[in-house]
């Protein structure tokens, strides 16, 4: 019931200096956009669109993304983009640390808190904030400019609801299981 | 890489309160849980097989209670004053501070009461999908803004909500349902009988129905029987109610309904969505909880909504041993899972990962329920000791299990029987398995001791029972309980 170890091969991982852990065969589209703390582990295809970004001063991160994450395969991260006054622009996407996002699911929300699990075959709408310590359940379709408040877990859909709370030490499970996670890999 | 557990494998807490009825200590099935300070004595192994033979299981491994009484550790807590395992149901839950789910807005007490626990903002909800609205620019002149969602697409204008601003939705909102006859009389009769209820309570505390003159037209109209009317000792003289506007005239309907003896039908809900109003995003809590038998906070949220931190958080994670099933020990050695589903009369070699939460030792006594119809376990390494906790643990994990890997298979000299790994604050013991029947989730039990020096040295009030031996300052904690370990189902 502990998470077992698993093995990659050697070749198919690119390690940065920070620790970070990237598949070759993800399909990450403007890097210079993408900003990855340390730690993180991105699946074998993967999709991160950092060439979607706000028109403006060049050097500004479209994709943040915090340390101990672990992005699934399959798995598409976009930056949500709105129309506003008739300007059409794109938002930055924050992820913070610790967030585990299973395979398969479309992550298009504007900003993802710490100790966020997100399971497989998800959605998550444009614009959606998710707060710290959630959990996402597999297959929930979160709509557009939700917000989860903390310490909820949300499923089905759409739209999905919160159906029951976390309890208050699920910040350490979830930082003892990316750690694990991440030492393991 | 989400974790693919399997989920019938898990490792449940069992609890030893009666639930809501009855604080924790009074026990009328089961093990005696000892919450004072013991001697640490460290029974030798005969003793430990007539312990075996007096444990009673508090519950049978496949009842169905077992899912209320036990959980796995991430959901319980521990009261260090009483030094015992609570779970949900023996604590007592207060709230500590609400917040709006939608826009995470603290709302102080007093506007709880006042807006009837709904979030006074712009957030109100989707009477056809519950989803959020949220407020758009549309494309007419006058009145630009409305409620639109995202999910089903549901306009308010279908309700004929527009508005001329984009904040400031409430006063807009009241003004256009301002025009409703029958809300508006409903507040002031509200408001009527809170004045009545006012100066009655204030002015004839004794009398029981707090005498009241009720105007005579109102009397008549809602049929009121004598009873209510009786006590005629009116003090202070309150104006019979005027009608604010709404005057129902339809005395035999009202009367109708005011005597409605059995209710037999309910009528249908009413497909027509386009009456249906948006209602308002209900108010969520931040609990706080406290030991039911000492009152002593083991969760205190911090009140800001936005806030994950707790200013004080006893879990049960911090002070008892976690108790896992691990994969392997290290990527070189192999699998220590046995093989699922497991079959019966086949005795395989259990693995249990204890980790010590603490930074003092712990002395860890395991023991198996005598043998029954489901399964026979043999405990090989009955007590051990574990190390203190030391976050340094974390920073030399790489070169524990370089070393550590090599010689899981062999036994020196030196190490316990049974004692299948030893790394930090961990051990790995084994235990035989052998399952005697077939059944849908094979569930073992295990009476878990574990004790601890606890040196606190601002106990002044030390517990009446003092230490055998030892400095003042410290107390000995021994925790006793129950380990549930379900292990999926058996086959032949």
């Amino acid at each position: 019931m502990e998470t077992p170890y698993s093995t990659y091969i050697k070749a198919e991982f690119i390690e940065t200096d920070t620790g970070n852990k990237v598949s070759r065969r993800s399909l990450i589209s403007g890097s210079q956009n993408i900003v990855l703390g340390g730690k993180t582990i991105v699946h074998p295809k993967c999709t991160i669109r950092g060439d979607l970004r706000r028109a403006g001063p060049t050097h500004q991160a479209s994709v943040l993304i915090g340390r101990f994450c672990s992005l699934g395969p399959y798995s598409v991260l976009r930056p949500p983009h709105k129309s506003y006054k008739g300007v059409f622009s794109y938002y930055p996407l924050k992820i913070g640390d610790h967030v585990d996002i299973g395979e398969n699911s479309i992550i298009e929300a504007a900003s993802i808190g710490s100790y966020v699990v997100i399971g497989k075959n998800c959605i998550i709408g444009r614009f959606a904030i998710i707060k710290d310590c959630c959990l996402i359940e597999d297959g929930a379709v979160v709509a557009p400019n939700t917000v989860v408040p903390p310490f909820s877990v949300v499923a089905a859909g759409p739209p999905a609801k919160i159906v029951s709370h976390l309890p208050e030490s699920i910040q350490e499970v979830f930082e003892a299981r990316s750690k694990d996670n991440y030492a393991k890999f | 890489m989400s974790s693919a557990s399997n989920t019938l494998i898990s490792v449940l807490y069992h609890c030893p309160c009666n639930g809501a009825t009855q604080s924790p200590g009074g026990l009328d099935t089961g093990v005696r849980v000892n919450s004072e300070g013991e001697e640490a004595v460290v029974p030798n192994a005969s003793s430990n097989s007539e312990l075996e033979a007096q444990l009673k299981l508090p519950l049978q491994p496949n009842s169905e209670l077992l899912v209320l009484r036990a959980s796995a550790i991430e959901n319980l807590y521990y009261c260090d004053d009483c030094s015992e395992l609570r779970c949900s149901r023996c604590v007592i839950e207060e709230p500590a501070g609400y917040h709006c789910p939608n826009c995470l807005f603290d709302v102080p007490t007093a506007s709880v009461r006042s807006e009837k626990n709904c979030c006074a903002r712009n957030c109100f909800q989707c009477p056809v999908c519950t989803h959020m609205l949220s407020v758009v620019e549309t494309d007419t002149e006058t009145r630009p803004f409305s409620f639109a969602c995202s999910v089903c697409y549901w306009d308010s204008r279908e309700i004929g909500w527009e508005f001329e601003k984009a904040t400031g939705i409430s006063p807009q909102i009241e003004a256009i349902k301002a025009s409703d006859q029958q809300a508006k009389e409903y507040t002031s009769l509200l408001e009527y009988w809170r004045t009545v209820y006012r100066i009655s309570a204030t002015s004839a505390p004794t009398s029981t129905l707090g005498g009241h003159s009720v105007g005579g037209a109102l009397k008549s109209r809602f049929g009121l029987s004598s009873g209510l009317a009786g006590n005629s000792a009116s003090t202070a003289v309150i104006p019979p109610y005027q009608a604010a506007g709404y005057m129902d005239t339809d005395h035999t309907r009202v009367s109708q309904r005011m005597n409605i003896e059995n209710v037999d039908t309910v009528p249908p809900l009413s497909a027509d969505l386009t009456s249906i109003e948006p209602q308002r995003i209900r108010l969520h809590m931040k609990l706080a909880r406290r030991c039911r038998s000492c009152h002593h906070i083991l969760i205190k949220p911090e009140s800001k909504a936005q806030a994950t931190r707790f200013k004080i958080q006893l879990m049960a994670a911090n002070f008892l041993p976690t108790i896992t099933l691990p994969n392997r020990l290290s990527p070189k050695t192999p699998v220590l899972l046995p093989e699922m589903p497991l079959r019966v009369g086949k005795t395989v070699p259990l693995v249990l990962r204890f980790a010590n939460p603490l930074y003092s030792e712990m002395r860890v006594t395991v023991a198996a329920c005598a043998p029954e119809q489901d399964s026979h376990v043999e405990v090989v390494a009955q007590q051990f000791v574990l190390a203190p906790f030391t976050e340094l643990w974390e920073y030399d994990e790489d070169e524990d299990e370089d070393s550590d890997g090599s010689s899981s298979g062999e036994r020196s000299a030196g190490r316990q029987r049974g004692i299948v790994d030893r790394q930090g604050n961990r051990v790995a013991i084994q235990l035989n398995l052998t399952p005697k029947a077939v059944i849908d989730n094979l569930t073992v039990p295990l009476f878990v001791t574990c004790t601890h020096q606890d040196d606190m040295d601002m106990d002044t009030d030390a517990p009446a029972s003092a230490p055998a031996g030892g400095d003042s300052s410290r107390r000995t904690v021994t925790n006793k309980f129950w380990v549930y370990i379900s292990l999926g189902p058996t086959v032949q």
